[in-house]
């Protein structure tokens, strides 16, 4: 049994040296933000990596011109022996319609326990959320392996 | 003082030619054996005082192999106590043999390992007792009766000298006034230095002082109203776990060695009250007990010089039994059948207090050695251990409140038929189980590349849960007289079906690793981390085990012989026995802090027992063999398939046999000598549920000499005479196999005092 502890520690460990620093996400999403579940797929070597059943959050903020996202329980590659949270912070978004909005951002580094995560970077993030949907599409970059992981997301409330 | 040979195994003399040292009274049977032992149906030791003086018996496990099939290896410290008979035992929660002391229940087999002051009779009832006894009566029953007064006034004393600096002393006085008011009192000291030496401290790690008072108390309150009480009380502190650590690679025994305090103190303290009311029609008896125990044991956990984790685990507990029994007199007597009823209740309550204490290394290696090993460096920020934990030490709290509540109702009935006497009874038990716990533990972390300051994580875990279960307990005998009203000779064979249990639990040793698994989890789930495999989590509720149960099918044969001064008794008997819901000590893999029971599948047990006594003048020669195949039939632990091996730790063979001359003197000084030798087989063991670790024969014969005076016994004895080196337990600790060593050659020196 401790082994199991040790090793859930050791994976804790693993990622927690993954971020930056421990401080609290400056982000404005709460327990009360606006939550989607949907289907989301990572282009790993190739091969599509289907995840379903992901949860986000997401949450304008006071003046409505920036947008965090927080995607529950993911993985970027298949063989992640964990799934961590991670946000997108303060992503510029645009009111296309009566309740659309429409965001993209690139270049942003994603906030994963509590710090900025920099060993990805997201890039071309697009997409738009409504009341009832949520859609995006981005490029998590592995800035040490130059590697960069297509990822989709298509999401109802 | 006689020293005839009065052990009788299996094969009982006629009750009323049962005497014992003290007096020529019939020495009084448990209450609920309404039998003469010739008649019973079923297999039966009983060692009288004598023989349990002469053998140097000063506790139950001291009974090992004298009562075949019965081991109860000596290690740890008093509060172990693992009983193992038929094949069948555990190392801890519920013991197989239920133990009676004067009719009442010992409840809690921390109290089982008690200095045997002026036991007058053992009965060793072997095979399930559930019908009569109930629960953890499983594999037999262990009666002790202590002397009357009624029965016997006088004074007792003795004191002992031997190795390890062991000085024993008692002394006891019996008495009966004119009013019929019979009052005894007996007090028993027992110190030693110890025989293990821990290698760390260089010194002696088992020294033990003992304590043990009785006073009784007897009279009839009226005519037909029979009145005893009973107190007494036992007080130790020692020390004791003289592990050695085992290397499997180099098959190497360590030295014993470990930095941390291991003791352990007990206070017991028991009360009874017992009435009898005797009617034209009937008797009724009660037996009403107040148990009260007060315990703690500190251990170095990992039992290595190293400051891994300790325990300590305090116990405060209080119970209540009361049993009425319920037999014909003339009034309701018939020829042909006999019988008798019971109730029994039982509260007992138990408030625990059982931390774990993670300490340096146990942190650095345990915790954070596994954490920063698996860090990749390329993340480590040049750190070599990027995670700590502020603390040097922190304790992960445990506390219980464990209660455990039974009643039952049964009956059991003898009915004759010719030389045919059939048995029949059944028992209703219920029994419920509820325990509150909470466990706690505060730590500060910190990741150092990233972390400026440390960050405290709390982890409470609390809550109730309860366990409830019925069991009903058949049993079936039939014994034909082959003999008749032969003279001088009985011989009987029998057959018998009974059901045992013994009773489920909490496993409350696993709850620091319950704690440290939700710590984990939730210190990951704050930082937003989850993993793939979160493993089968143990919660508080998959800690409750279930009644392990058994069914005996058995038969024998009895034969007692008593011709031209000749005297044969044996008996011989084949059991087989199905377990089901078998209770396990199973050791979580890894590097575990815990141990839980667990109810892993179904064993099936079968052997023979043979028993023999043959006494001609002052010549006596005595043995007891005991056979086991004990086996699971169904245990496949998830990742190997046990079925088909030895169940662990109970013996395939025990063996005991004695031979004993008497040589009178018929002086006024000097009545006899007294020289007897005996031996005793126990093997073999295995030690593990794959069978890779088996312990061999361990051999250990003894010998004694006794110079009877008219007011004393002078008295010399050895045990183990070959100074055999042998083990007599092994586990396994975060992941380090240990053995403890048998103790070695032992003398005893003595004088015995009765007036």
């Amino acid at each position: 049994m401790l082994n199991n502890i040790i090793s859930r520690f050791a994976a804790a460990a693993s990622v927690i040296v993954l971020m930056a620093s421990c401080e609290k996400a400056p982000s404005v999403i709460t327990e009360d933000s606006p939550e989607f579940s949907g289907k989301m797929t990572v282009l790993y070597e190739g091969e599509p990596f289907d995840q379903n059943g992901i949860k986000v959050l997401v949450e304008l903020n006071a003046d409505k011109t920036m947008l965090d996202i927080k995607m529950m329980k993911v993985k970027f590659v298949p063989a992640m022996p964990v799934r961590i949270d991670v946000t997108i912070l303060e992503v510029p978004v645009t009111e296309e319609a009566d309740g659309i909005w429409s965001f993209y951002g690139d270049g942003i580094t994603p906030w994963a326990m509590g710090g900025p995560y920099d060993g990805y970077r997201v890039d071309e993030l697009r997409g738009t959320v409504s009341d009832s949907t949520l859609e995006f599409s981005l490029d998590f970059y592995n800035t040490k392996k130059k590697q960069a992981y297509p990822t989709s997301y298509s999401g109802d409330r | 003082m006689t020293t005839i040979i009065s052990v009788l195994l299996a094969v009982p003399l006629p009750e009323e030619e049962l005497h014992d040292t003290l007096s020529v009274v019939v020495v009084e049977q448990s209450i609920k054996q309404v039998l003469p032992l010739e008649r019973l149906a079923a297999p039966v030791s009983v060692v009288y005082m004598n023989d349990l003086e002469d053998r140097g018996i000063d506790s139950p496990k001291d009974l090992s192999s004298v009562v075949p099939n019965l081991h109860i290896p000596d290690y740890g410290s008093a509060m172990t106590s693992s009983i193992y008979l038929r094949g069948f035992g555990s190392r801890m929660e519920n013991p197989v043999l239920g133990f009676y002391v004067d009719d009442v229940p010992v409840l809690n087999k921390n109290a089982y390992d008690v200095d045997m002051l002026d036991i007058r009779r053992v009965d060793m009832f072997r095979g399930p007792q559930g019908t009569l006894y109930g629960r953890n009566s499983m594999c037999g029953v262990l009666s002790l009766s202590t002397v009357s007064p009624s029965d016997y006034q006088g004074v007792r004393a003795g004191l002992e000298y031997g190795s390890a600096n062991t000085v024993s002393a008692r002394a006891s006085i019996y008495r009966k006034g004119k009013d019929g008011l019979a009052v005894g009192g007996g007090i028993g000291f027992r110190h030693s230095d110890g025989f293990y030496t821990n290698s760390y401290t260089g010194k002696a790690c088992d020294p033990y002082d003992g304590l043990t008072l009785r006073l009784r108390m007897e009279k009839y309150l009226r005519p037909d109203l029979h009145f005893e009480n009973i107190l007494s009380a036992g007080a130790l502190k020692q020390g004791g776990w003289p592990y050695r650590q085992y290397i499997p690679e180099t098959e190497e025994l360590l030295e014993t060695s470990y930095n941390d305090e291991c003791g352990y103190s007990r206070l017991n303290i028991t009360e009874a009250v017992k009435l009898r009311l005797d009617r034209d029609a009937c008797t009724l008896s009660s037996i009403s007990a107040l148990q009260m125990l007060f315990d703690r044991m500190d251990l170095d956990q990992d039992f290595t010089p190293r400051s891994m984790f300790t325990l300590s685990q305090i116990q405060r507990e209080g119970a209540l039994t009361q049993e009425f029994v319920l037999r014909p007199k003339d009034g309701w007597k018939k020829d042909w059948w006999y019988w008798q009823s019971g109730a029994f209740a039982f509260w007992k309550f138990n408030r625990m207090s059982a931390p774990v204490r993670f300490k340096e290394d146990g942190i650095s290696d345990l915790i954070l050695g596994n954490a920063n090993n698996n860090i990749p460096e390329e993340v480590s920020g040049g750190y070599d251990a990027p995670l700590a934990i502020k603390e040097n030490t922190f304790p992960i709290g445990s506390e219980f409140g464990i209660n455990t509540f039974g009643a039952a109702l049964y009956h059991e009935s003898y009915l004759t038929f010719g030389r045919w006497l059939v048995t029949a009874g059944v028992r209703l038990d219920y029994e419920g189980n509820t325990m509150s716990y909470c466990s706690d533990a505060l730590i500060n972390y910190r990741f150092l590349p990233t972390m400026n300051d440390w960050k405290p994580y709390e982890t409470v875990y609390e809550g109730r849960v309860s366990n409830h279960y019925v069991e009903v307990l058949p049993k079936l005998s039939v014994l034909y007289d082959l003999a008749g009203n032969g003279r001088g000779v009985q011989a009987a064979v029998f057959g018998i079906i009974s059901k045992g249990y013994r009773s489920g639990g909490f496993n409350t040793q696993i709850f620091s690793d319950i704690l440290q698994n939700m710590m984990m989890n939730g210190l990951m789930a704050d930082l937003g981390v989850y993993l793939d495999d979160s493993g089968t989590a143990v919660t508080a509720e998959s800690t409750a085990y279930r009644p392990e149960k058994t069914w005996n099918y058995e038969v024998g044969g009895k034969l007692d012989v008593r011709k031209g001064g000749h005297h044969f008794s044996g008996s011989a008997s084949v059991f087989y026995i199905a377990c089901r819901n078998q209770q396990i000590t199973l050791f979580p893999p890894g590097k575990s802090t815990g141990r839980m029971m667990a109810n892993v599948g179904r064993s099936r047990s079968v052997g023979t027992e043979v028993s023999a006594l043959y006494g001609y003048k002052g010549f006596s020669a005595s043995m007891s063999y005991g056979y086991t195949d004990a086996r699971f039939t169904d245990y496949d632990d998830g990742n190997n398939d046990f079925s088909g091996n030895r169940i662990p730790y109970s013996p395939e063979h025990t063996l005991n046999a004695r031979l004993a001359y008497r040589l009178p003197f018929n002086g006024d000084v000097v009545r006899s000598l007294s020289i007897a030798a005996d031996c005793s087989l126990v093997g073999r063991i295995w030690w593990d549920e794959a069978n890779t670790l088996v312990e061999p024969y361990v051999v250990q014969p003894g010998a004694d000499i006794i110079l009877d005076f008219k007011w004393f016994d002078l008295r010399f004895r050895m045990d183990n005479l070959l100074d055999y080196d042998y083990n007599v337990f092994y586990f396994k600790s975060i992941g380090n196999s240990f053995f403890q060593r048998g103790k070695p050659l032992r003398w005893t020196a003595g004088i015995t005092l009765d007036i």
